[in-house]
């Protein structure tokens, strides 16, 4: 499924990259044929979106995990870890398997307790 | 463009080849909207088609798929040159 996935990202890759070198470089019509310029222009335009695409990947790559790092942190803030008997150090590390972690048991173990007013 | 995929079933094989057309389709599509913009004004004169359009869209199209075989011929090629690289970082791995 993945390899499908990368193949149509390929290909739509490969289409937008035709339109945009057609686009920009051919402006005559005097001919079916590829003037020497819009040869040269396209192969260039070609090879520039390439290198655009290997730097655009590797960039968010890059940042990506880092701006989803800051979402969890932030997540963490808004919604407190229900264990808040376990000391700090291993409640960051509760949040390696977020799916274990359901709203309705935060609410259960909050109960036992105090009375703490529920939102 | 196909065959540079693994050996796939029959099941997967179906949807490669859909793949290909939707994404023809697709190419299709904007090359109309690129020979539109190109070859016909905005000021609608006329609802026939004038020679100079005709002609224009002739070799619109033309051009069009000739940089769409040139793109793809380099993206494989590129493609191509990626593996091979992969293949010899993944050749020298096991010897460290």
């Amino acid at each position: 499924m993945d390899a499908l996935r990368n193949f149509k990202d390929f290909l739509l890759v490969f289409n937008t990259m035709s339109e945009t070198c057609f686009t920009r470089c051919v402006n005559t019509f005097q001919t079916r044929e590829l003037t020497e310029d819009e040869d040269r222009c396209v192969e260039l335009c070609s090879n520039k979106n390439i290198r655009v695409n290997h730097k655009v990947m590797s960039v968010y790559m890059e940042v990506q995990p880092l701006i989803v790092q800051k979402r969890i942190e932030e997540m963490e803030k808004l919604n407190p870890p229900a264990t808040e008997n376990v000391p700090e150090s291993v409640e960051t590390s509760n949040y390696t398997q977020p799916d274990n972690i359901t709203p309705s048991d935060s609410k259960d173990e909050t109960q036992d307790t105090s009375s703490q007013p529920q939102p | 463009m196909a065959a540079s995929l693994p050996q796939l079933d029959v099941a997967k094989m179906q949807m490669v080849q859909d793949l290909e057309i939707e994404m023809m389709s697709d190419m299709y599509n904007r090359m109309t909207a690129a020979c539109h913009k190109k070859c016909i004004p905005p000021k609608y004169k006329d609802a026939e088609l004038v020679k100079g359009e005709s002609v224009c869209l002739d070799r619109c199209v033309a051009k069009y798929l000739d940089i769409h075989e040139r793109v793809g011929r380099k993206l494989t090629q590129m493609s191509l040159q990626d593996e091979e690289a992969v293949k010899k970082l993944q050749g020298e791995m096991p010897k460290m």
